[in-house]
């Protein structure tokens, strides 16, 4: 079937985002299931220092070992915390592993044909989101519950299910394999979703309103942050939709889509509310919204 | 609604023989660019055996020999919503024939903004170059000279493919050649637009694809240098099978 001009724009996007997508899912997905079969939470736990300071830091760094996009990592925390991982590390963790790890990392060299630059910036906004908001938890919300507050009955992106993970028996391929398919299944719903809602953005607004906005410092940033957060891209994936703005959007706005994208999202943002205290949730999403802000105004201001 | 083991199976199934549809039947060049065929051919080889995991799993549970979808509060109402997303991927994927972006991939946005200019003082202090007799064939060779000599390219005999897009803000002898260069996919696809010099008379509808041959020229509006084409002959051609430039940045 042959569809008429603007359909036909619309439909082409939409299935190129979808396809160029998949190996970076899958690619995910794959890791967070072999972590999840394969590494102990104890054998975490016992890794991490002994000071506040050190255990944030740790935790903002431990994505580069274990990578887990921001569809798998909540259950990861949950049971980190459970392990006897202090709550503002677990929430540090929860906040840079999807954007801090091997294949996020590599994903984005990739969209951004090995720009380094990008990659490094977007590693250093989502670090120091994490670690204000651990440091911040700790300091002002002592008492606050970390992601050990998830509730049993309440599963996580990933699918894995409570009494899924370490506690069950079988780790081999066909498992591995298995427990994979069950986190691309609660994946794909919002990267297909995220391509018919870029798809949209890109055949019926006007590139020039787009350019238009693209081009200023402030508004630029403030125009992409709540758009990421509508979309809820997969961190494996979200670098190839950013990448579609790049030629519109100021960079500091780009990187900004990037970072809060998966800090703050629909999906996540749900799960995360039942997830923490509420307390704790509201520094999350007030912290993050304002530094990434001032982040990306900044970096437009030093990256024109 | 939920997604058993052999529903998610078959879905996987479909996503694997659609990018198996698509690279063997050449379709693949309409979304992505060619350079990333291995690493399509390499996610459908891991969806099937996703898949065949799902289905054999799903058979070993109609046996009772293992359990079905693994707790049922796993999965509320977005099973039901994500197969029904996969499933308008795999018949747009598979039912849709895809055609290059032309003028609708603009997004609303002029053409006449998006034109090909001589950057200022660009090939100034330049000797002028000697236009080749041979044409130059194709886009990354025409942008390549550009590149180099900037104005001094002016009079080189060239060949170049695109599609037509009209404007009110051109003159009568003048549309625009139109191509798009992608990196990835055609999510980030960028138009290249040059000004189309058109013989006296040539018929050049919309959308239609063309092969150009004729002289780089330029043609001054608002203090603007665009870069021009002066078409000697113009052939309505079939869109070709890559319609996209790769790679080019």
């Amino acid at each position: 079937m042959v569809l008429p001009g603007l359909l036909n724009a619309f439909a082409v996007v939409f299935i190129s985002i979808v396809l160029q997508s998949l190996p970076f899912v899958l690619l995910g997905v794959l890791a967070s299931a072999l972590v999840q079969r394969h590494l102990s939470p104890e054998t975490v736990a016992r890794w991490l220092p002994r000071r506040r300071a050190g255990v944030v830091l740790a935790a903002s760094l431990f994505g580069l070992v274990a990578p887990v996009c921001d569809c798998g990592v909540i259950p990861l925390a949950r049971r980190l915390a459970a392990k006897g991982v202090p709550g503002y590390a677990a929430t540090t963790f929860l906040l840079a592993a999807p954007v801090v790890n091997p294949i996020v990392l590599v994903s984005t060299a990739v969209a951004f044909q090995g720009r380094w630059e990008i990659v490094v910036l977007r590693m250093a906004m989502t670090l120091s989101v994490a670690i204000a908001v651990g440091l911040l938890a700790d300091r002002l919300l002592p008492g606050a519950d970390g992601p050990s507050a998830l509730p049993a009955t309440i599963r996580g992106g990933s699918g894995a299910a409570p009494t899924a993970g370490w506690a069950r028996a079988g780790s081999g391929p066909v498992e591995v394999i298995a427990q994979a398919t069950h986190e691309f299944f609660d994946v794909i719903f919002f990267i297909v979703l995220g391509a018919l809602f870029t798809a949209a953005t890109q055949t019926l607004v006007p590139r020039g309103n787009l350019a238009a906005l693209g081009r200023t410092t402030v508004g630029s940033v403030a125009v992409l942050m709540p758009v990421a957060t509508l979309l809820s891209i997969c961190s494996e994936a979200d670098a190839f939709v950013a990448r579609a703005f790049a030629s519109t959007f100021a960079p500091g706005a780009v990187l900004a889509f990037m970072t809060i994208g998966q800090i703050v999202d629909l999906r996540n943002g749900v799960l995360l509310v039942r997830t923490v205290d509420g307390r704790l949730a509201g520094l999350i999403v007030a912290v993050s919204y304002g530094l990434v802000f001032v982040e990306g105004v900044l970096l437009n201001g030093v990256l024109r | 609604m939920r997604l058993d083991r052999a529903g998610r199976g078959l879905l996987l199934l479909g996503i694997a023989l659609l990018i198996g549809n698509l690279l063997a039947t050449g379709q693949m060049v309409k979304y992505m660019a060619p350079a990333l065929d291995l690493l399509s051919a390499l996610t459908a080889v891991m969806l099937t055996v996703m898949a065949g995991v799902e289905l054999w799993q799903a058979r070993a549970a109609r046996r009772g020999q293992a359990p079905e979808v693994e707790p049922a509060a796993a999965y509320g109402v977005d099973e039901g919503l994500t197969a029904a997303l996969l499933l308008l991927v795999l018949v747009v994927g598979f039912v849709v024939t895809p055609r290059a972006l032309g003028t609708s991939g603009l997004g609303g946005e002029r053409v006449t903004n998006l034109l090909l200019a001589f950057a200022p003082g660009s090939g100034a202090g330049d000797p002028p170059a000697v236009p080749s007799r041979t044409p130059l064939d194709g886009h990354p060779a025409v942008l390549g000279q550009l590149r180099r000599v900037g104005l001094a390219a002016l009079g080189q005999s060239v060949r170049l493919t695109g599609t037509v897009a009209r404007s009110d803000d051109l003159g009568e002898d003048e549309a625009v050649l139109l191509r798009y260069a992608i990196v990835h996919c055609v999510a980030d696809a960028r138009p290249v637009a040059f000004v189309l010099v058109a013989p006296p008379g040539a018929a050049l509808p919309a959308d239609q694809w063309v092969e150009v041959d004729g002289i780089l020229a330029a043609r001054e509006r608002s203090g603007v240098r665009l870069v021009a084409v002066e078409a000697r002959r113009i052939t309505l051609i079939e869109e070709p099978a890559n319609p996209y430039l790769s790679g080019y940045d």
